[in-house]
């Protein structure tokens, strides 16, 4: 009888702590978008031409979308379309990467090569009439007047000047598996996720190549949980202020080119380790498309997350939810109605966030954005 | 205050009641959910020496919490298309990338492998596609889907080039419009097809590839029907560590993936036994002549060889052996458990063990008609290949039946099928959809592979020299 009464009043403290936890007006808290406008293929009447959203691009105030049927333009509440029957060379457009110098859109077409949208008109390549490694291509990116692209067979990279091509797979680079998922091109560096094979940093100063793995080098554990990348089956890489964030179907990972720190659904306010995408806004914050919603990390220093999904499969609205680890803060109801919280990609606009789903597409508005906690 | 205790009692039976429904809500879970990976025993473990991991993977079923459920069925269509990808072509003119005679092989029904062109894995292939075949005839035979349209299988091949595999499965998903895909043999083609099974939405079931990563990937659209070299090499080290009570083994194995990646868990399971590889060397595909690293490993005095590869260099590797006067046990692959390897090898092969992935020596009623049927179809017996990718095409048309024409609906339908009787024997599935029966060990005696479970091996009755 004791220890249910010692049960008892230890709850009913921790229920007025919580209760004044959350009363207290001196706990920082993260922003948190509770404003969205949602797209659809029906609620657009059409004008959005696929629900399945595989890449999103901002373009300064515009938004470039790759669907699994075509390309898409976003602008001041206007739709343009490009589909097959526009001359798009095919139609699942799975990544996308906007050259800054010539103005030109790069397009990575899954199955079907990479494409230049230049002057309104389409220039293909694939692997029969190029350089290409592979036309199975996931991603691609910009880095000076290269245009580095992520293939199923292993990376390839195209000068625009020189028209040159260079392969790198197993024979030229460090990757045991040659499956390339994602890249991120920054001025310094550009990171690949290369499913298999971890991490591959290619440092363009040096011209030289350095890989991240998983130090315990087994697939069915993570042997300790900030020794390095959690898991070699890496999805996308994102580097930003000098900060790697690289997502996995096992978690996420952190490195600050000194530590690793290491990221499980159990731990954290990831709400799945299964990891689409991972996009990083800051060194302290990063947003990663789940298979059950967007984990905003919003601070690292205090590792305070929201975590953006629909709390049940009836629930009309998506459910904001203010994290501590793995502990709840406070939940916000947001006006996010989209029908599915399978994330796939995620963008930011100025102080706005995209993200695109598995069915549809929605915006949330930053009004009042303030970075970290307040 | 009187009624204080009171109050305090029903606020225990509260709490008591409500721990039981948390703990009923944490242990309401799938059945197949397991706490240890693999059927890994605890001694291959890794790193049980040392630490606890702070997570393991796979031991909850995975999920698909998508939006493809919702995706309505076509209003008509005139066939039921079952994707099929696997090496079926030998040959290929480099010129122009040709198949020679791709219609005459499709559809050829007795296929002799004169040689090695293109894919090396074509036999295989081609044994798989009859597999297929047959599932697919006999469905229709039986009126088809749903007793109204007929199946159609859509045949892709899979030469074993990295560059062609990946847009193989795109056109399968996107032209074709399959509803499921079964394939392929090749663990590089293999992972090349879930990656764009993954992005595509589309169940894959795989009948061949015994690589154990493929399914480590945490993909929840993909499925293994046949028993992995995860599986193989566990089988294979207990006999070999355990009951021979060998200590010294060598590894010459195929410079490839095949070679680098099923032979990983039994090298695995000898370290962490005590007993890591006294070298590991390598071949290439395609070679036939291997006395130089033979010679190698006959001077470190080693008590066993073990070999991952195709059947004819392990046929090689186990003939030029004995003909260096090494009478050691040779292990290997199931890849070797073949008529090919017992033609070459001859009857001076010595002491001779291999995983294998089922029992084919059964008498279950469900495989001998299978053999019955298959014979008489292809005026052949089934192998391995055929025999697992009846299961597997079975099991797609089975969940595509009850499911309807949804992919994400036969997913879960497949993910449902925790155990599936098939012609190969019982099936279990793991949290992750791997077939998880334990593999048997095939014995080589007096020119026939015997085969053996783990059961028998220790169980007293058996005696083997070491």
């Amino acid at each position: 009888m004791k220890y249910f009464i010692l049960i008892i009043s230890q709850l009913f403290i921790s229920g007025i702590t919580s209760a004044w936890a959350q009363a207290d007006p001196a706990i920082k808290i993260p922003y948190v978008y509770t404003e969205w406008e949602s797209f659809t293929t029906e609620s657009t009447n059409g004008a959005l031409v696929n629900d399945h959203i595989f890449f999103l691009k901002a373009d300064r105030d515009s938004l470039w979308v790759g669907t699994e049927n075509g390309l898409m333009l976003y602008h001041e509440g206007n739709w343009k379309s490009w589909t097959e029957k526009e001359g798009l060379p095919w139609r699942v457009v799975i990544g996308i990467a906007k050259d800054q110098k010539t103005g030109d859109l790069w397009l990575a077409l899954f199955g079907e090569g990479i494409a230049r949208f230049s002057g309104g008109q389409f220039e293909h390549f694939t692997q029969m009439n190029s350089g290409l490694l592979n036309d199975v291509v996931y991603n691609l990116d910009i880095e000076g007047d290269n245009v580095w692209i992520a293939t199923t067979a292993g990376i390839s990279r195209y000068n625009q000047l020189t028209g040159e091509w260079e392969t790198y797979n197993e024979r030229h680079a460090p990757m045991e598996e040659v499956w390339v998922y994602n890249v991120d091109a920054t001025p310094e560096k550009v990171f690949f996720a290369v499913w298999g094979s971890g991490i591959l940093e290619w440092d363009i100063k040096d011209q030289d190549w350095t890989e991240y793995l998983d130090p315990d080098g087994e697939m069915e554990i993570d042997l300790y949980r900030d020794d390095g990348l959690i898991h070699v089956i890496t999805t996308a890489a994102s580097y930003v202020d000098k900060i790697l964030w690289a997502s996995t179907y096992f978690g996420l990972s952190r490195y600050d080119g000194r530590n690793w720190r290491g990221y499980h659904d159990h731990d954290s306010g990831l709400p799945s380790v299964f990891i689409n995408f991972v996009l990083g806004r800051s060194g302290s914050s990063s947003y990663s498309c789940t298979d059950k919603g967007l984990g905003v990390l919003a601070d690292f220093e205090t590792d305070t997350w929201v975590t953006y999904h629909r709390k049940t499969e009836d629930a009309k609205y998506w459910t904001a939810d203010i994290m501590v680890g793995k502990e709840l803060i406070k939940s916000v109801e947001t006006n996010l109605d989209l029908p599915n919280h399978f994330m796939i990609a995620v963008e930011f606009m100025g102080t706005d966030v995209w993200i695109g789903t598995g069915h549809g597409l929605a915006r949330g508005i930053g009004k009042d954005y303030y970075p970290g906690l307040r | 205050m009187a009624r204080l205790p009171l109050l305090i009692l029903i606020i225990e039976i509260s709490l008591i009641l409500g721990f039981g429904i948390v703990l009923k809500s944490q242990t309401d879970i799938p059945s197949q959910t397991d706490s240890i990976y693999g059927k890994t025993p605890q001694e291959y473990e890794p790193y049980h020496r040392f630490t606890k991991p702070y997570k393991r993977f796979f031991l909850t079923p995975l999920e698909y919490p998508g939006y493809g459920r919702h995706i309505p069925e076509p209003a008509r269509i005139d066939s039921v298309k079952i994707g099929f990808i696997g090496p079926i072509i030998e040959n290929v003119y480099e010129a122009d990338g040709t198949p020679v005679e791709i219609a005459l092989r499709v559809n050829q029904e007795i296929t002799q492998w004169d040689g090695y062109y293109t894919s090396y894995l074509a036999p295989l292939g081609m044994k798989m596609l009859q597999g297929s075949q047959l599932a697919v005839e006999q469905a229709n035979q039986n009126g088809g889907y749903r007793g109204k349209i007929p199946f159609q299988l859509v045949v892709r091949n899979d030469n074993g080039n990295w560059r062609s595999s990946g847009e193989e499965v795109v056109k399968l998903v996107y032209k074709d419009s399959v509803w499921a895909i079964l394939g392929t043999i090749d663990g590089q083609n293999s992972h090349i097809l879930i990656r764009v099974a993954l992005k595509a939405e589309i169940p894959v079931m795989n009948t061949a590839d015994t690589d154990p990563t493929f399914i480590e990937t945490n993909i929840p659209w993909v499925f293994r029907c046949i028993t992995d070299d995860r599986q193989m090499c566990y089988a294979l080290a207990d006999f070999a560590f355990k009951k021979l009570g060998l200590k010294r083994i060598a590894a010459l194995r195929a410079k490839n993936r095949y070679g680098r990646m099923s032979i990983d868990e039994f090298r695995d399971a000898a370290t962490r036994l005590g007993f890591p590889f006294v070298t590991e060397l390598q071949y290439e595909e395609g070679d036939t002549s291997f006395s130089s690293q033979l010679k190698l490993i006959k001077d470190l005095g080693v008590d066993g060889i073990i070999t991952y590869g195709n059947s004819r260099e392990s046929a090689l590797v186990l003939k030029q052996m004995r003909q260096l006067g090494m009478e050691q046990w040779f292990f290997g692959s199931d890849r070797m458990v073949t008529p090919e390897f017992l033609q070459i090898v001859g009857k001076k092969h010595g002491k001779v063990a291999a995983g294998y992935t089922y029992y084919p020596d059964s008498q279950d009623p469900k495989y001998l008609k299978f053999q019955a049927d298959f014979t008489e179809r292809f005026g052949e017996k089934p192998e391995t290949y055929a025999a697992h990718a009846y299961d597997g095409m079975s099991m797609l048309i089975d969940a595509i039946e009850k499911a309807g024409l949804n992919r994400a609906l036969i997913r879960d339908q497949l993910a449902a099928m925790t155990s599936y009787h098939g012609v190969t024997g019982l099936k279990k599935f793991d949290p992750i959809f791997n077939n998880r029966t334990p593999a048997v060990v095939a014995i080589l005696k007096n020119g026939k592979f015997e085969f053996y479970t783990q059961e028998e091996i220790f169980s007293g009755k058996l005696r083997f020299e070491n």
